[in-house]
């Protein structure tokens, strides 16, 4: 055996020596390296779970509120569609009664217009028998100073008619 | 060989007292600078551990992590527990076949005394992890299929085990070594043609440089080879189940495929 290790160049005590190296080397980075290694990366291994974690939750709330938004969202249009009818409604309303307020408007003003032409023609009529009733005093007087006789009367009583006549038909006309 | 090459710890390997010889050489020496630096490198990387990692202590972070998810995807489910163990094998084996491109220092992979301790502590792990997970069960594994082969298989099967530690250990001394001794003769080579060339050519650049790839990926077989040997230790039923009923059962965690192409 001896010389079969001599012969290969093995020498059991360097083989021994070596293995022992070896194994303290593995001992020794085990305890320098791959220990400590190990666990940063088990401790980075657990945080990025319980963040993973974390942020599922997260996400999980997120989508809750999403919904809850969602849903208010959705009852506010609604609440905005009945305002919008509501408001609609009160304009269409607010329409008919100024276009009825409008309407009463104009008649009223129609018929206070009417109420004013009837009242100026009452006064016109109420005028015109003044004048009448003073140029009839003034022919009167008139024929009495020019003692006028019976044709001529007559004349004047027909000028006086006419003069009426005319006056009742033309209204404002030349006297 | 390890004289050839020189180092700046051959004085102190010389002062070693009468009785270290045949425990300690030059290599194991260097293998203690590589195992201080990585502890120190883990210490500095860890001691102050920081909720936003950033240097050392962000390489560690990575290192381990992707040692733990190597470990559970080629193991299987819980296999974190061996990353203490393949992720200080490969950093270790990856430090010390890069050790010797430092001015001074030499490669401890390129000495079979190391190769072997390595492999051999990686199959005593496997032959304990495989008793911890299948109890004596484990041992049935040897019988193989059918039972009543058991004295043919037997000894298949212990040939095959102990081949195990023996293809890692060669495989990493025999690539190192070669890689060592060729960058040694080329360097060589460049100092024989100096009095015809005038000027230092450095014809082991190309060595060197394969060094640095070689380095690399003879750690990382040794790593996936030694998760695949605990693999099929710890899932011995799977491995047997997948090889009788073919390709289609297999599931990317337990295939050991990737592992045996490497080998």
């Amino acid at each position: 055996m001896q010389e079969i290790f001599h012969a290969l160049g093995l020498e059991p005590g360097v083989l021994a020596v070596n293995i022992a190296g070896f194994v303290l080397l593995v001992v020794l980075l085990k305890r320098f390296a791959f220990g400590p290694v190990g666990d940063i990366l088990a401790d980075r291994a657990r945080e990025v779970q319980a963040n993973m974690a974390d942020a599922e939750r997260a996400r999980e709330m997120a989508l809750a509120d999403k919904r809850a938004m969602e849903e208010q969202l959705s009852s506010l249009d609604q609440r905005a569609d009945e305002i919008v009818s509501a408001a609609e409604r009160r304009a269409e309303e607010e329409r008919a009664r100024i276009l009825q307020q409008a309407a009463d408007e104009s008649r009223r003003i129609v018929e206070e217009g009417e109420r004013r032409v009837a009242s100026a023609a009452e006064e016109a009529r109420r005028q015109l028998r003044a004048e009448t009733a003073s140029m009839a005093v003034e022919v009167s007087a008139r024929a009495l100073r020019e003692a006028m006789d019976e044709e001529r009367q007559a004349a004047l009583v027909d000028a006086f008619i006419a003069d009426i006549e005319r006056l009742a038909g033309g209204g404002g006309g030349p006297r | 060989m390890h004289e050839e090459h020189g180092s700046w710890l051959k004085p102190i390997a010389d002062l070693l007292p009468e009785s270290w010889h045949g425990y300690v050489d030059l290599y194991v020496l260097n293998t203690w600078l590589v195992m201080l630096a990585l502890v120190l490198l883990a210490w500095l990387g860890t001691r102050r551990r920081a909720r936003v990692p950033s240097g050392l202590q962000n390489a560690w972070e990575m290192y381990v992590e992707y040692v733990r998810g190597f470990c559970v995807e080629q193991i299987g489910p819980g296999a974190e527990r061996y990353a203490p163990l393949l992720g200080t094998l490969f950093i270790y084996i990856l430090f010390m076949n890069l050790f010797g491109l430092v001015p001074g220092f030499i490669t401890p992979t390129m000495s079979i005394n190391v190769t072997a301790a390595l492999a051999l502590s990686v199959f005593l792990f496997v032959q304990y992890s495989g008793f911890v997970e299948q109890g004596l069960g484990y041992l049935a594994h040897f019988v193989g299929e059918p039972w009543w082969l058991f004295p043919i298989n037997i000894p298949v099967h212990v040939i095959g085990e102990l081949a195990k530690p023996l293809s890692l250990a060669v495989r990493l001394f025999g690539n190192m070594f070669g890689e060592e001794t060729a960058i040694f003769r080329m360097a060589a080579l460049g100092a024989m043609i100096l009095p015809f060339t005038h000027i230092p050519i450095p014809v082991q650049i190309i060595n060197v440089a394969l060094h640095l790839v070689i380095g690399p990926i003879q750690a990382f077989i040794f790593f996936i080879l030694s998760a695949a040997y605990i693999q099929m230790a710890t899932h011995a039923e799977d491995g047997e189940e997948h090889e009788t009923h073919g390709q289609s059962q297999e599931t990317p965690e337990h295939a050991p495929e990737p592992a045996e192409q490497a080998a």
